[in-house]
């Protein structure tokens, strides 16, 4: 229900609901014919394909009620509205309140659907958006459609991938940015970075922290420069303390706002009798970070499993751990330079957030849109170096 | 041939060979029946709705100070109060007795019938049957006040429009003259049971206020004291008057001039693209059976 005007029918509790969205799968499933008859995929990957476009059916009204993500209202009535040809809020645009859902509604509203009628469209959107990167991803040189498969088949990307939120429209910018600057392709750099710093401005400054760490210091290609440059954050941190604890701070508060019987509001009501754990220094709020990084690596943790779904986001967060790990060794990725500045940027995100944690749902989707790109980002320098040096050996053999 | 035109001639084949073909037609034909199915036994709903605007001047937030304040404007937490007071009231159980105990259970539960008000039959779904004999739990054979609660909670959406104070309140309903007259009704009562709630708030805060002033012996206490009485008194007055308080209704609850539901083109097309995929799909796969299996 958008506002008076708005013809917006909830159909979520009648099988007119099926009927909308089972046309968004056939037109998902017609792309997939398509992309398979222009040879963009395999044989293999059309079955996964056909598959997974399936799952946006699964989770809302199935798995679970859609407020459990409650912001998929968000992008759904700013596209309904757009549909109109009206403002959610009026006067909403790229600045200020309300420019993430401006911006993940208006780039939501491109990707052709048939119907955009309930709020399980947009995960079809989504989903969409998830099978152009898989595409891409397949096809860059030393990846393996088989890693491009597995990669697709995390769980939290598949999960956040068949909702209508904006988690797509971060993670694969953020991993298309991450593997272009290792491919020492810059376009891609140039397009999404604007798109992340409205969408999620946390990431946009981990990859800022990365781009200045290699672009200014060329950590990727001296030791030196990288220790270096450690030394000059660590500077950077106890220079400005007064302001980024100030910012740590209010952040601290917001999500402790945020969890708050009631949300904000309730915090309004009642907020005055929390008792905050404030941060007094720098050196405090590492040693606070260096404690709560091994609570967010593993969170939801298993004192606080309520339902299905937090034993498996637990389990796939020792998975993922474990894929890490593999990924490093695999590749002897400590031996190539360019996983430094990867690795500490991931610490520097890992260290920040595990400041912030209060609300487990809400950190488990922020760290997957670390974890993934991350992740993928590692892989891939991983392959290519593994194949540059295999071509060293034979030139010089 | 280059790689660009090659793909440009499988794409012009995949649609000459599995979408535009003859037979695509008799699914469009299949198409068009089954949504003319749907919509005959679809019955037409309107969209009812009310504007409504949150009363802001008698919010009683206490203001944080610090980082705490920024927050709390952020978050627009001094704006919110009435209208999370409201809403909660308007799915209380003390709202839906009233209702009931008003008559709405039959207009809503069985209009035109002749049960008395705790008369009205309940059916139960056989998994709700199920579970009553397996826990060895009772129930009810009459609807009550707590299935008016469940009906408002269902039915009546209540929103904010972005950061103002502007409340739109709506349901769908096949019969509009009910639904008008059922949200106003629940926009009254909702209003006035949170009301009654707040008298008995203002009534004890005044008796505080009158102790406080009969012990104080300072004279900016005294002066504190008394302002806070008199912003209490007048309050009380405020409530206790016929108008509503937390929220200035704008305008009165008005039907869509047309259903809303169904939208008979978005069915017809929905059900074209299904049917046209999966005229695609069958298509697709009889001819490029042996390379897909």
């Amino acid at each position: 229900m958008v506002n008076e005007f708005a013809a917006w029918v909830d159909y979520g509790d009648s099988y007119l609901y099926y009927i909308f969205e089972i046309s968004n799968y056939a037109w998902c499933i017609l792309l997939v014919l398509f992309t398979h008859q222009i040879q963009l995929i395999s044989t293999r990957a059309l079955w996964y394909w056909v598959a997974l476009f399936s799952t946006p059916l699964l989770f809302n009204y199935i798995i679970f009620s859609p407020t459990l993500y409650g912001d998929q209202y968000i992008y759904t009535f700013e596209v309904v509205e757009r549909a109109f040809g009206r403002e959610r809020i009026p006067g909403s645009n790229l600045a200020g309140y309300n420019s993430t859902g401006y911006l993940a509604g208006l780039i939501l509203s491109y990707i052709p659907l048939p119907v955009v009628a309930t709020l399980t469209s947009l995960g079809f959107a989504n989903r969409i958006i998830a099978f152009v990167f898989y595409i891409w991803l397949s096809r860059l040189p030393y990846f393996t459609e088989k890693a491009a498969l597995i990669f697709c088949a995390i769980p939290s990307f598949i999960l956040y991938t068949s909702l209508s939120l904006r988690e797509a429209l971060i993670i694969i910018p953020a991993t298309v940015i991450l593997i272009s600057h290792i491919r020492g392709k810059y376009l891609p750099i140039l397009i999404f970075m604007p798109v992340l710093y409205i969408l999620k401005f946390q990431v946009f400054t981990f990859l800022t922290i990365y781009f200045i760490a290699t672009v200014l210091f060329r950590t990727h290609q001296s030791m030196i420069m990288f220790i270096i440059f450690i030394f000059v954050a660590f500077f950077c941190l106890f220079a400005f303390e007064t302001r980024v604890l100030e910012i740590i701070n209010l952040y601290r508060l917001a999500f402790v706002a945020e969890d708050f019987a009631d949300g904000y509001a309730g915090f309004g009501l009642y907020g005055m009798e929390y008792d905050f754990d404030e941060i007094a220094n720098t050196l405090d709020a590492i040693i606070k970070s260096l404690k709560g990084i091994p609570t967010l690596l593993f969170i939801p943790l298993p004192w606080n499993w309520q339902g299905l779904l937090y034993p498996i986001q637990f389990l796939e967060s020792v998975g993922l751990l474990a894929a890490f790990i593999w990924i490093i060794r695999r590749y002897s990725l400590l031996s190539v330079q360019h996983t430094y500045p990867l690795l500490f940027t991931f610490g520097a995100a890992f260290g920040l957030y595990s400041l912030l944690v209060q609300n487990e749902g809400t950190f488990v989707r922020y760290r997957f849109e670390i974890v993934f790109p991350w992740m993928i980002a590692l892989y891939y320098l991983g392959v290519s170096s593994a194949h540059q040096s295999k071509e060293l050996n034979k030139d010089s053999s | 041939m280059n790689k660009f035109q090659q793909s440009l001639k499988l794409s012009l084949d995949f649609f000459n060979s599995h979408v535009l073909k003859k037979s695509s037609l008799k699914y469009l034909g299949a198409s068009l029946i089954f949504s003319l199915l749907i919509i005959f036994i679809l019955s037409p709903k309107f969209l009812i709705s009310t504007t409504l605007l949150e009363n802001t001047s008698n919010s009683d937030t206490q203001k944080i100070d610090g980082v705490g304040g920024l927050l709390q404007s952020l978050s627009g937490g001094v704006g919110n109060t009435n209208f999370e007071k409201f809403k909660s009231r308007l799915e209380s159980t003390a709202v839906a007795k009233r209702l009931w105990d008003e008559g709405w259970g039959k207009r809503v539960f069985a209009p035109g019938s002749d049960y008395p008000l705790d008369g009205i039959p309940k059916s139960h779904s056989m998994g709700s049957r199920l579970s009553a004999l397996l826990l060895g739990y009772e129930l009810n054979d009459t609807l009550t006040h707590h299935d008016m609660k469940q009906f408002a909670k269902n039915s009546v959406g209540l929103n904010k429009v972005g950061r103002s104070s502007k409340i739109v309140a709506q349901m769908k309903s096949g019969d509009p003259e009910f639904a008008k007259e059922f949200l106003d009704a629940l926009i009254y009562i909702a209003d006035s049971e949170a009301k009654i709630g707040e008298i008995v708030l203002t009534k004890s805060r005044i008796a505080s206020l009158k102790e406080g002033l009969a012990d104080s012996k300072n004279a900016i206490v005294t002066s504190g004291l008394s302002n806070l009485l008199n912003s209490a008194y007048f309050s009380l007055v405020t409530l206790e008057s016929d108008q509503p308080y937390f929220v200035i209704i704008v305008d009165k609850a008005n039907s869509s001039e047309t259903p809303i539901s169904p939208n008979i083109f978005l069915i017809i097309f929905a059900n074209l693209v299904t049917f046209l995929s999966l005229s695609a799909f069958i298509s697709y796969f009889r001819a490029n059976k042996e390379q897909i299996w």
